[in-house]
């Protein structure tokens, strides 16, 4: 189980990552959009950037990515990230609860353009517990 | 011209229609990073008590984004949006799933629009709370 005094503790990003078109491309083009299609135009596109910080995360706090299901997410866009940007996320755990076995994490995921902040994004993870 | 263009409260929006098959959830696994083997393997999927294959929630939420895209046309722009995973899309191997997003306008407050969304498949809501704050560009 995870110990609700979790709740408020950071992890700040340890590297960044560059936004680059070709991931932007790819991400345009699977969902059908046009390959010239601009980050503007693709409002869920920063998870390619927060997803994989949060499973760096849950092995820190015991808990079993294969065993995670999205719950709900948020993204408020202060800007738009642009291409060539180095992103970071820092993130902090807002909420824990254990319901019916199941260990729901809330964390928010703020994305960095060095002190600039320009989107926040809101992450609740459901890890199944065993069967 | 924006669907959104000189809208009121209460207007909707026309619907959009996506599909969804197995070669678009291998493509936005790619493209997302998110490999989950449940949006890839079937038999995976099965073996953990799943019905079939299932489409990543943030691929639904995606192409929810892409109906807003096309409603804004370049003359608005999303800069908030949320939803809730409640239901899960089930992709065969051999069919295609449909999936239908529609709109409605919830409030304006000062130029900002907040588009509510229904995004069903199978005749069920997959997603729950959906929605999106757009202002103009």
């Amino acid at each position: 189980m995870v110990a609700p005094d979790l709740v408020g503790r950071k992890f700040l990003g340890t590297q960044t990552q560059r936004v680059n078109q070709l991931d932007l491309t790819a991400f345009a083009t699977s969902i059908g959009e046009n390959p010239d299609t601009q980050i503007s135009q693709l409002p869920t596109f920063p998870i390619r950037y927060t997803l994989n910080e949060a499973e760096r995360i849950a092995p820190e706090l015991g808990l079993d990515w294969s065993r995670v299901v999205h719950g709900d997410q948020r993204f408020i866009h202060h800007r738009f990230l642009k291409i060539d940007e180095e992103v970071r996320a820092d993130s902090e755990i807002e909420a824990v609860k254990s319901m019916a076995g199941n260990e729901i994490l809330t964390l928010r995921s703020d994305l960095f353009v060095g002190d600039e902040l320009v989107t926040s994004t809101w992450s609740t993870l459901v890890f199944r517990g065993q069967q | 011209m924006s669907a959104l263009s000189g809208i009121t409260i209460g207007a909707e929006l026309p619907t959009e229609t996506f599909q969804l098959d197995r070669a678009m959830l291998s493509n936005y696994a790619k493209a997302s990073g998110d490999l989950n083997p449940i949006h890839l393997d079937e038999a995976f999927a099965k073996n953990v008590g799943l019905p079939n294959v299932i489409a990543h929630g943030m691929l639904t939420m995606a192409l929810a984004g892409k109906a807003l895209n096309t409603w804004c046309n370049k003359e608005f722009k999303v800069v908030e949006i949320f939803a809730r995973f409640t239901k899960p899309v089930v992709v065969e191997a051999t069919s295609i799933t449909s999936l239908e997003v529609s709109g409605k306008i919830g409030e304006i407050t000062d130029g900002k629009i907040r588009v509510d969304l229904t995004v069903i498949s199978n005749e069920q809501k997959v997603l729950g709370m959906t929605r999106a704050f757009v202002v103009k560009v």
